[in-house]
């Protein structure tokens, strides 16, 4: 009956044609892009395919054998994609299953691989295990290292058993792999500017591993006492590799990890409180450490280490406690992006320790440097506002902060809606900041010389995200549904917009790939 | 006089609706598309479309005709999907998608009269589609996309002629209900304008039950 009352309804709706709207679970594609040399590749989460994207619009869908893209890597030189991808198996042998929907739900497994990409060529590095989430390269980027990152663990999976404190190295040119367990939760993983080692973080051990071997070729307790639990915080090598400063969770004690030829031996200095950060400088070769709960900014002079004494740290007092560092050409840029009760930038010359104090009308949100370190763009975040008079319209407003590290000029610009990206473009005679803001169909093109005077861009939908391409341009995603990016030219501001990608594969079928195969 | 030229032609005597039951036909229609498609899902959530066309129909002898049917069905509808914004912040974003398509079948009709006015019949068609598959950024007519394919098929049916009116006349008014199954090839559609690989955007199979009522004139 409800069948027939269906059809006539449809008969009586005959000639006008008939409305639907087809709900889809996934967003058609993913605007958080990644971009080679060879082109952008772009997820298409409905479709779960993955393409690559041509700036004169043509595309290609490439063949993952079924599985779906779920995260896509790009090497630190551009030249490879690495693609995190999962796809289904029905245990069922019935053969009239062929759609994922027609598998018990008893019988579906999900498998995660990873593959490499190199020029729309995909290789398939093998499964790994779906906990590992997170990826690090060495300085060349020849090697990735898989790891779980607990912290970015949104939905960690196990299947059947996991050490979740194993770490997987994987040489990209070749495929070969090495395993590590490196102990509980490892989390910072650095690497020597030689290429020969990585030094691995976890709790309470500091693991180095020969990235040739893959062998673990160093182990160092960051305790005496087994029942101790130390979690680092932040690590980072000398310029000489010679030393790994380790700062923990909870402690003002700095571990530092001679790694010389005789062996390895523990130095511990005291800091004036727990770090928020560190970071070091290679032309001064001196360490910089913050504090969330100190106003003070301790400089560790790296050439005494060997010989270490806690003379060698210097204890600057700051007007207001700094969380995060970035470090310039022997000179460190401090800010506060914890608290927002807090509006100071601090420039600190590493040779000679003059600090120059820069107050901004609002809290930084975050930071950048241009290349020559000339100029520091902050995103100015908004703060609690009691008051109506001009003060507290700009308290009340996100904004815009430039300081010329040469001049010592400082202003802060109120935009008209949060900046959502950022990216520093420098020339031999200028240096300026393209900056999206969110929901606004246009881009502000600042020169930093003069950030008062923008020119605005006008974009063809609001911007989602902003990436830099290897030649230099940017990538422009847009809030655009069917896919919109644009490639735009910082020099003469030419852009390039390429559309409606995000159809390929739109009427797909949950087919269950790789049936039959053993 | 024009009324009386119409009572003419629908009374007078005639060779129409003789007893033998295969006369000349005009008829506008009213139907509907079916699919089991997965993929039709996107356009109807019961797995039938309304159409619109029309059929004719040449006598070529006692019972039996060549019957030419056309339908026509554009069926409109839109995407709601996420959208991940600044932040990978979500959001939902609507874009507008339609599908056309144009059916032209043709194939002998055979009728097994009851009575002058009551007349069931029979029919096979080979069956061609031309579909159209459209897509656009929400109210943005400059950002449509459209992809086409055809595809070959067949249908079998039953109906019945209802034809009022004096058996002489030479004009008859008449309705049709017919319900039938069609099965066609897919219609894969693809962007030849993605590179030197067309790319894929995927298939509708159409076809299945189907039923369609008309209204015209036979002679």
């Amino acid at each position: 009956m409800r069948r027939t009352l269906s059809t006539l309804a449809l008969l009586a709706a005959a000639g006008c044609g008939s409305y639907h709207t087809f709900y889809a679970n996934d967003a058609l594609w993913d605007p958080d892009v990644a971009v080679t040399t060879d082109g952008t590749y772009v997820r298409l989460p409905h479709a779960q395919q993955l393409i690559r994207l041509q700036e004169n619009g043509t595309y290609v869908q490439l063949d993952l054998d079924g599985a779906t893209p779920t995260r896509l890597v790009t090497t630190p030189d551009q030249e490879r994609l690495l693609v995190f991808s999962q796809w289904p198996e029905c245990k069922d042998d019935d053969e009239d299953i062929e759609l994922v929907s027609d598998c018990p739900s008893d019988a579906l497994v999900y498998h995660n691989e990873l593959s490499v990409v190199d020029d729309t060529t995909v290789t398939p590095l093998g499964e790994i295990a779906p906990h590992m989430n997170a990826l690090a390269f060495s300085e060349d980027g020849a090697i990735a290292v898989a790891y779980l990152d607990y912290e970015n663990g949104d939905d960690i999976q196990i299947d059947g058993i996991a050490d979740l404190g194993e770490v997987r190295f994987i040489r990209l040119s070749d495929g070969t792999e090495g395993r590590v367990s490196v102990g509980f939760s490892p989390e910072r993983i650095l690497f020597s500017q030689d290429g020969e080692t990585a030094v691995i973080m976890s709790r309470s051990v500091v693991v180095a591993v020969d990235l040739e071997t893959f062998e673990k070729v160093l182990e160092a307790p960051l305790r005496l006492d087994a029942d101790d639990q130390v979690d680092p915080s932040g690590a980072a090598l000398t310029p000489d590799g010679g030393t790994l400063l380790v700062t923990v969770v909870g402690s003002s004690d700095l571990y530092m990890l001679e790694l010389g030829d005789e062996g390895a031996y523990w130095n511990l200095a005291s800091l004036g409180a727990e770090p928020a950060t560190l970071a070091v400088d290679a032309v001064t070769n001196r360490s910089v450490f913050v504090f969330a709960g100190a106003a003070e900014v301790d400089v560790l002079d790296n050439d005494g280490l060997d010989a270490f004494s806690q003379g060698l740290i210097e204890q600057i007092t700051l007007d207001e406690p700094a969380t995060d560092i970035l470090m310039g050409a022997g000179f460190a840029v401090l800010y506060n992006n914890r608290n927002i009760n807090t509006r100071d930038v601090y420039q600190l010359k590493l040779d000679s320790m003059e600090l120059v104090e820069h107050v901004m009308d609002n809290p930084v949100r975050s930071m950048q440097l241009t290349d020559s370190g000339r100029y520091g763009v902050a995103v100015l975040q908004p703060e609690d506002s009691y008051t109506n008079d001009l003060d507290g319209f700009q308290d009340a407003r996100w904004g815009l902060g430039v300081i010329d590290l040469a001049s010592e000029d400082t202003i802060s610009l109120v935009t008209e809606s949060k900046p959502v990206g950022v990216a520093l473009v420098e020339d031999d005679t200028s240096s300026y900041a393209l900056v999206l803001l969110e929901g606004q169909g246009y881009l502000l093109y600042v020169d930093l010389a003069n950030p008062s005077v923008p020119t605005l861009v006008d974009l063809p939908a609001p911007a989602s995200a902003l990436s830099t391409l290897p030649d230099g341009r940017f990538l422009i995603s847009h809030t655009a549904a069917l896919g919109l990016v644009s490639y735009l030219d910082p020099q003469t501001l030419e852009m390039n917009s390429v559309d409606g990608f995000a159809v390929a594969g739109l009427l797909r079928e949950d087919v269950l790939p790789r049936r039959g195969e053993q | 006089m024009m009324t009386a030229t119409l009572l003419m032609l629908l009374n007078g005597p005639a060779h129409a609706g003789s007893a033998d039951a295969a006369d000349h036909e005009v008829s506008l229609e009213l139907g509907t598309l079916g699919s089991r498609d997965e993929n039709f899902s996107m356009f109807s959530s019961d797995g039938m479309l309304p159409s619109a066309g029309g059929r004719i129909g040449y006598a070529v002898m006692p019972r039996w005709s060549v019957l030419a049917d056309y339908q026509y069905g554009r069926y409109g509808g839109g995407i709601e999907s996420e959208v991940i914004g600044a932040d990978g912040d979500y959001d939902y974003a609507y874009s507008d998608m339609d599908l056309t398509v144009h059916q032209l079948s043709i194939g002998p009709k055979f009728d097994l009269p009851v009575t002058h006015w009551l007349r069931p019949y029979a029919t096979v068609q080979g069956m061609g589609l031309l579909g159209r598959l459209g897509f656009a950024e929400d109210g943005d007519e400059d950002s449509r996309v459209r992809y086409g394919d055809t595809a070959a098929g067949g249908l079998a049916a039953v109906g019945i002629d209802l034809v009022p009116g004096a058996p002489r006349a030479r004009l008859h008014l008449a309705s049709h209900l017919e319900m039938g199954y069609a099965r066609a090839f897919a219609l894969d559609f693809s962007d030849p304008d993605a590179g030197n690989t067309p790319a894929d955007i995927g298939d509708i199979a159409l076809g299945g039950y189907y039923l369609r009522w008309g209204v015209g004139i036979r002679f």
